[in-house]
């Protein structure tokens, strides 16, 4: 099943292209990692996905359904889990709080008791946000993406100050995720990081066309040498 | 458990946590009727209309501080786009924060009364307790609805001194502060044109003191007032989620 289908979306920024003519299918339990330098617009398309950004151009389609406008329906919504680069939760609140609060927007949300057994999170459940490290708060942003039991998940540099073990630990969920039929869009820094998860890598790259990078066939020094070979050329 | 109850109980467990929000909330109309109302006694025995004056500045402050500050942070630090991502309702969220806010302007409005009837003599009917408490309530709508305008407009950062800047003023020359008599002329007309004014006069006109317009012209002010706020706000939607870029 097509989860997500983007046709020739392309995006400028003060008549500077971002994004050209850019193609995309993923399907369920697929994993597609966007690799590229800072300021090609991997953040860019997954705001226009999300419906955050309009394109100047193209077409994107959801669960088979097209998305004319920047407009997502909440039924839509029920179906994605995100964790933002930018994004947070309110500070004040402990994370047990924001768990409560974020599945009473859901109709079928996860339990407290199996996202513990996702992620390591009891020891943080009484701990105010505000007060967690970068990891732990990375470590709630994910778990908080799970909460709706998505179909298709959105993780833009999810694993960003976690420790070796608990980014492990996120790639067992991803993995598990993904043989459950999730369908998994990560945009990381981490080059060993989409090697191990994804199943193709779409490289975006500076006033050229994007590439989409069936790494299963790769070893990880073909990737880094392909991705440093774009990068100096 | 429902959305729009969990939703309203997290946000008021963030105010509790907040003591820079609910202290001055509680603190200024308190203190500012003991001396203006109490000590000085401004209005020449007239505790009840300061009463009332300085219940609508007490009202004023929760819904202006907690809609502007509260919603310009949860944008500014993408709290809100988080929030707009998932199936929330975005009718719960400001409905959390409308409910808190009157929560927080009743209770300004508890200890004035107390306030008034103890150490100035002020003495209502109970019908007149009443009808001052639903007025005030639900007069914290149309403050509620510039605040949310004032928190999509500006930075979490700048919010508190903007709502500061406006509520201030409004109050002052809204005559909450002081009689408006006791003002020139042009501070009266300025007044016309504010709410504060046209709430404080529905009050006045509960203790047999208001002005002689008359009182349908107030709640219908405050109505257009409200509803023209909430057509802007409808016109800002993209800033509330960050997608206006």
């Amino acid at each position: 099943m097509t989860v997500l289908s983007i046709k020739n979306l392309s995006k400028s920024y003060a008549n500077t292209p971002v994004l050209s003519d850019f193609s995309l299918n993923v399907n369920g339990g697929e994993v597609v990692a966007v690799l590229g330098e800072n300021g090609v617009g991997k953040t860019t398309l997954i705001r226009c996905i999300l419906g955050l950004t309009a394109p100047d151009a193209g077409q994107i389609s959801l669960f088979d359904e097209q998305q004319p406008s920047k407009y997502r329906s909440p039924s839509l919504k029920q179906r994605w889990g995100v964790v933002m680069q930018e994004g947070a939760v309110n500070g004040q609140l402990t994370v047990h709080e924001q768990i409560t609060l974020y599945r009473s927007y859901y109709s079928s949300p996860v339990g407290i008791e199996e996202l513990k057994q996702l992620l390591p999170i009891a020891s943080l459940l009484d701990k105010r946000f505000a007060v967690l490290s970068g990891g732990e708060q990375q470590r709630v942003m994910f778990a908080l993406a799970l909460i709706g039991r998505p179909q298709l998940l959105f993780l833009d540099e999810p694993s960003v100050g976690m420790d070796l073990n608990t980014r492990q630990q996120m790639w067992r969920c991803i993995e598990s995720l993904k043989s459950q039929g999730v369908a998994i869009i990560l945009t990381t820094h981490y080059i060993e990081e989409a090697y191990q998860l994804a199943d193709s890598v779409v490289l975006l790259r500076k006033q050229a066309p994007a590439e989409k990078l069936p790494i299963k066939s790769m070893s990880l020094e073909q990737l880094m040498s392909t991705l440093i070979g774009e990068n100096a050329s | 458990m429902n959305q729009w109850l969990v939703e309203a109980q997290m946000d008021m467990r963030v105010l509790l946590r907040s003591p820079s929000f609910y202290l001055p909330a509680f603190a200024f109309p308190v203190v500012f009727y003991f001396f203006f109302g109490i000590m000085v006694d401004f209005s020449n025995g007239h505790s009840d209309y300061l009463l009332i004056s300085y219940a609508c500045f007490g009202i004023m402050g929760p819904p202006f501080f907690h809609l502007a500050v509260s919603i310009a942070s949860e944008r500014t630090h993408g709290w809100l786009t988080l929030k707009l991502l998932s199936p929330m309702q975005f009718n719960s969220f400001i409905f959390a924060k409308l409910v808190n806010s009157a929560l927080f302007s009743a209770v300004i409005l508890l200890l004035l009364y107390i306030e008034s009837a103890w150490l100035a003599g002020v003495r209502l009917w109970f019908w007149q307790w009443g009808l001052l408490t639903l007025i005030f309530t639900l007069g914290t709508l149309p403050f509620a609805a510039l605040g949310m305008l004032i928190g999509a407009l500006v930075a979490d950062r700048a919010a508190a001194g903007v709502v500061n800047l406006v509520y201030l003023p409004m109050a002052l020359l809204s005559g909450l502060w002081f009689p408006l008599f006791l003002m020139p002329d042009w501070v009266q007309w300025v007044a016309y044109g504010l709410p504060s004014y046209h709430l404080v006069q529905l009050g006045y006109a509960v203790i047999g003191k208001g002005d002689e317009v008359s009182l349908y012209w107030h709640i219908i002010y405050l109505c257009l007032f409200s509803i023209s706020m909430m057509a802007v706000l409808k016109g800002l939607s993209g800033r509330f989620s960050g997608s206006h870029s």
